[in-house]
């Protein structure tokens, strides 16, 4: 894919976050690195304690101070915004960069009008009179696609369905134009039909405004049709990346390969066995020394449990995964075939014909 | 009459549960109700697993709770196993009741967090002393009770020395699932209520807690009522399917007819708006706008007509009733997709 020439809209560089708790450092981020172009939709996909909240939360300033320490660098725009004072950043996030969140029942005010919330951006950052912020409010109303906005800018909340809040949540957020979105699992507290309603509306707007966006959700069904590349978290780190298109039709890290199996298919007849993946998540506060991933993966050598794979390129420069062993490469195919005739992995998976009752391994 | 029909019902001989005519409402104050399910009708066979999908506040968690009568339905009747639950109270019903047992979406809030995952999982038993499972020879049933918790908690993948005194919050959601699944099923049931069960939990134990109850079904001989709003999530473990839309039920039938030949409008929409896993096609144009309406100003007639395609006048002036369509399925709809229906 041809990236435009200009200045990618963010560069995430080797972003590193922890947060302290009482079991030690738990590592939520751990060297991530993108870059994303204006008018380009960035997937990022994983389970939860993935670090994909997390990641966006460090991009957008958002950690619980005191909590957390976050390096690495954030360019937005060319311009480092990590190390900014409170006035210089001021204006910047709410305004350049801005977010949606997950839940639209709690992320708005249930006190305050609905003209009001949106409004308040635009009366502190822009300095719009009340009337002015109003008629703003009004129009943003109408682009997110609210009916009959005159009265809805009057009404509070509780008034609205969910999706018609997650609306305003969007509204608010494109109030000061920004050049970055990023919406964290945007529709999952929403109805299906609902949430179509609102990833359509989000492409369209994403179009119109030419903003770089980062989607963020743990469905890969989501990020098929309408991101340009796709990021695949486990365990604060990236495990493959790639646009969107190539990692449909090649993916390479076993844990994108068995995440996407593992989904129930609408095509597949009713009650089609699923491929599971044995086990769970890893602790964050005890990751093991090599790949987080290894305990649970079908092609696990004794390397990966001693070494870290690199997040590296594959056949082509586009496509990056971290992994010794990866799907389609004749090493992968012969590491897990090697696993299936000795019944386990060298993780200590037990790798039954078929799939039993997929039963999670005791550590 | 203003249901919406009952010709798509068994012999009652034939189906272990019976729901017919099923209504729920909830006083909202000054006098008013609101309908939460106004005359559902469903059966479902000894050993078959009846999907419930519709969007929030389409009454399908509703109609699963009044089957238990939690809350009692406020019309209708609920046949289980021969036995109208609606006529039972106190003692008798709780007695009937303990042949149908649920789980819920959020696993974790659904277990008291004091307590040890062996007293949870065993608890049924201790209310039901004389449970076949619990009075065996001498003891009191001390052993019976304790193999039985052990028996279960196995068949979920988790050993009960392991987790006997263990509380809910050492265990993942994933976990709490099976913990949960375990203690629905320690009274031996013959319907099992699934309201959402995997919606809360990772795509990866999602999958596990699938094959689970698929597993748990062949070996309990179990049927299950399973809610859900994912449609694979349902499609993949039904045998049938019933489509719910503010209260009423839309069509109703084998899970393949519903899935490859939707014959409501509504259903149709609803296959359309899933997200597809291909990322080469082309997202399909919004053919269902705007919310539904409010279930306290439902429309006329057909409750679907205000965001349907296909309504005319007649749709607005006479509620459909549930008519079999050509493919097996029943639907209630004046303008099938299916074109005429069978008479």
């Amino acid at each position: 894919m041809s990236h435009p020439a200009d200045t990618p809209t963010l560069v995430v560089e080797d972003l590193r976050t922890s947060f302290a708790t009482e079991r030690g450092a738990l590592k939520a981020v751990d060297g991530v690195s993108f870059a994303l172009h204006s008018g380009q939709t960035l997937g990022v996909v994983g389970e939860s304690g993935s670090g994909k909240s997390a990641t966006a939360r460090s991009i957008m300033n958002l950690l619980p101070p005191g909590a957390s320490t976050s390096t690495g660098r954030v360019l937005l725009d060319g311009r480092d915004v990590r190390n900014l004072s409170r006035a210089e950043s001021r204006h910047i996030w709410g305004v350049e960069a801005s977010m949606v969140f997950q839940n639209p029942m709690t992320t708005l005010n249930p006190v305050i009008q609905i003209g009001r919330q949106i409004g308040e951006g635009l009366r502190y950052h822009r300095r719009l009179s009340r009337e002015a912020a109003t008629r703003r409010a009004r129009e943003l109303l109408e682009q997110v696609g609210i009916a009959d906005p005159d009265r809805r800018l009057r009404e509070y909340p509780h008034q609205l369905s969910g999706g018609m809040r997650q609306r305003v949540m969007i509204a608010i957020a494109l109030a000061c134009e920004p050049k970055l979105l990023i919406a964290d699992e945007p529709t999952t507290a929403l109805d299906v039909t609902v949430q179509k309603q609102i990833l359509d509306l989000l492409d369209r707007l994403r179009r119109q405004h030419r903003m770089a966006m980062i989607l963020i959700t743990h469905d890969l069904s989501v990020v098929a049709g309408r991101t340009d590349e796709v990021i695949v978290m486990y365990a604060g780190r990236i495990v493959e990346k790639a646009p969107t298109l190539r990692l449909f039709t090649a993916m390479r890290h076993p844990y994108t390969k068995a995440l996407f199996e593992s989904i129930p298919k609408v095509a597949h007849p009713s009650h089609t066995r699923l491929q599971i993946i044995p086990g769970r998540p890893p602790d964050l506060a005890k990751l093991p020394a090599g790949c987080a991933f290894a305990p649970r993966c079908a092609h696990a050598q004794p390397r990966c449990l001693s070494e870290a794979p690199p997040l590296s390129i594959g056949d082509d420069t586009e496509h990056l995964f971290a992994c010794f062993y990866p799907a389609g490469s004749l090493e992968g195919e012969a590491a897990a075939a090697a696993n299936r005739a000795a019944g386990r992995t060298a993780g200590g998976l037990r790798l039954a014909n078929g799939t039993g009752t997929g039963e999670e391994v005791s550590s | 009459m203003a249901g919406v029909g009952s010709a798509h019902l068994r012999a009652a001989d034939e189906v272990l549960l019976q729901v017919t005519d099923l209504h729920v409402e909830y006083p909202v104050g000054r006098g008013r109700k609101v309908s939460a399910v106004s005359g559902v009708s469903f059966d479902v066979a000894a050993g078959e697993t009846l999907g419930l999908v519709g969007e929030s506040g389409c009454g399908k968690s509703t109609t699963a709770r009044a089957v238990l009568q939690l809350p009692h339905p406020t019309g209708g009747e609920v046949v289980f196993d021969g036995v109208d639950l609606t006529t039972l109270r106190g003692e008798e019903l709780r007695r009937v009741r303990t042949g149908l047992q649920m789980i819920f979406q959020d696993p974790i809030a659904s277990l008291n967090p004091r307590r040890a995952v062996g007293d949870i999982v065993r608890e049924g038993l201790d209310i039901w002393p004389d449970h076949p499972h619990r009075v065996t020879e001498g003891d009191g049933g001390e052993a019976a009770a304790s193999d039985r918790v052990r028996a279960v908690l196995g068949s979920v993948g988790m050993d009960l020395d392991e987790v006997a005194s263990r509380r809910p919050h050492e265990f993942s959601g994933g976990q709490c699932q099976r913990i949960c699944i375990a203690r629905a099923l320690v009274l031996d049931p013959r319907v099992l209520i699934c309201d959402e069960p995997v919606s809360a939990l990772d795509v990866s134990i999602q999958a596990q807690i699938l094959n689970l109850l698929e597993d748990l079904k062949e070996l309990y001989g179990l049927t299950m009522l399973f809610i859900a709003h994912d449609l694979a999530v349902v499609k993949s473990i039904s045998d049938r399917v019933c489509v719910m839309y503010l209260g009423r039920i839309c069509e109703i039938g084998p899970t393949e007819a519903i899935f490859d030949r939707p014959a409501h409008p509504y259903t149709d929409a609803l296959l359309a708006s899933i997200p597809q896993l291909d990322p080469g096609g082309e997202a399909e144009e919004d053919i269902l706008a705007g919310d539904p309406p409010s279930p306290f100003d439902v429309p006329s007639g057909c409750r679907f007509r205000t965001r349907c395609p296909r309504a005319t006048e007649l749709c607005a002036e006479q509620v459909p009733e549930l008519r079999p369509a050509p493919d097996g399925q029943f639907v209630a709809c004046h303008f099938p997709l299916t074109g005429d229906l069978v008479q």
